[in-house]
């Protein structure tokens, strides 16, 4: 993380204000990413169940936000990190299957982070990406790499660079 | 390398759902699909199986993802359990193959015990 990085909602945990407001955030994001992309009519979000089964809310950020495309079999799940358990600068991301069961299966983008000033448009390009090509495309180096996201691309997404 | 599933009612188990250790392209995993929801004591019993599958070191890189895993079935208890959609990972920031997922596919899982058989904190 650069020294210019700052952490979001660094106490989203503790304060349901701060969740708020950082779920908020992820899903305006989304939003704005969706309709760029003219996709927004595709997609439903969320599509991962973030309560208990009393209806209380979980709200420990595992995911934070969820979105679907079902005539394409995607979705993408963002999970986002306690800042005093994790590394600001820690971010990964996965793409898999979730389930055994063909008529279940989804190809799912994973992201996790803490969410900072730096990681998030790192998970914007993520995201922007899987709605537009279903793959993610890694440039380092000024070297292309591209994926077509079988199951279990994944690689840390630090390696983009603008 | 998924458990087989038990035979259930007319095949179509209410109640289904699997947790696994993530591990570079393969994994272990614990799977149930049953006419009952599981309960809070069967999710840990699920989740000891799950770590005795593991060797040594698998089982230490995961240690923090298992008790957070083991937090959450505790947590989803006392909150009436976790319900279908229920999808959740739990591993380190940079090691996104060292890591525990939880999915809940169909009905319940995580459901209180009865009153004699709850587990000890």
């Amino acid at each position: 993380m650069t020294d210019m990085a700052r952490v979001l909602f660094p106490n989203f945990l503790s304060d349901v204000s701060e969740y708020e407001q950082a779920e908020r955030l992820w899903h305006d994001n989304w939003r704005e990413l969706v309709r760029t992309a003219g996709e927004e009519r595709r997609w439903r979000e969320p599509y991962i169940s973030t309560h208990f089964a009393d209806g209380t809310p979980c709200r420990d950020g595992n995911p934070i936000f969820s979105a679907f495309r079902e005539d394409a079999g995607i979705g993408v799940r963002v999970i986002q990190f306690d800042p005093a358990e994790e590394p600001a600068s820690g971010m990964s991301f996965w793409v898999d299957t979730t389930d055994s069961d063909a008529q279940d299966r989804i190809r799912e983008l994973v992201i996790t982070c803490v969410l900072t000033t730096e990681n998030l448009p790192d998970a914007r390009d993520l995201m922007y990406q899987w709605i537009t090509r279903g793959e993610i495309e890694l440039v380092q180096e000024r070297t292309t790499k591209r994926f077509i996201a079988p199951a279990h691309q994944s690689g840390p997404a630090k390696v983009l660079v603008a | 390398m998924a458990d087989e599933l038990p035979n259930v009612a007319n095949g179509q188990p209410l109640h289904r759902g699997r947790i696994q250790a993530q591990n570079d392209g393969t994994e272990k995993s614990v799977s149930w699909a049953k006419s009952e929801a599981p309960t809070v004591s069967e999710m840990l019993k699920m989740v000891d199986d799950l770590e005795a599958k593991l060797t040594a070191r698998e089982r230490q890189e995961r240690a923090s993802g298992l008790e957070k895993l083991r937090a959450y079935i505790r947590s989803a208890g006392r909150k009436g359990g976790a319900p279908a959609g229920v999808s959740k990972s739990w591993g380190k920031p940079g090691q996104r193959s060292i890591r525990i997922d939880l999915e809940v596919k169909k009905g319940l899982a995580c459901v209180p015990d009865p009153p004699d058989q709850s587990p000890e904190e």
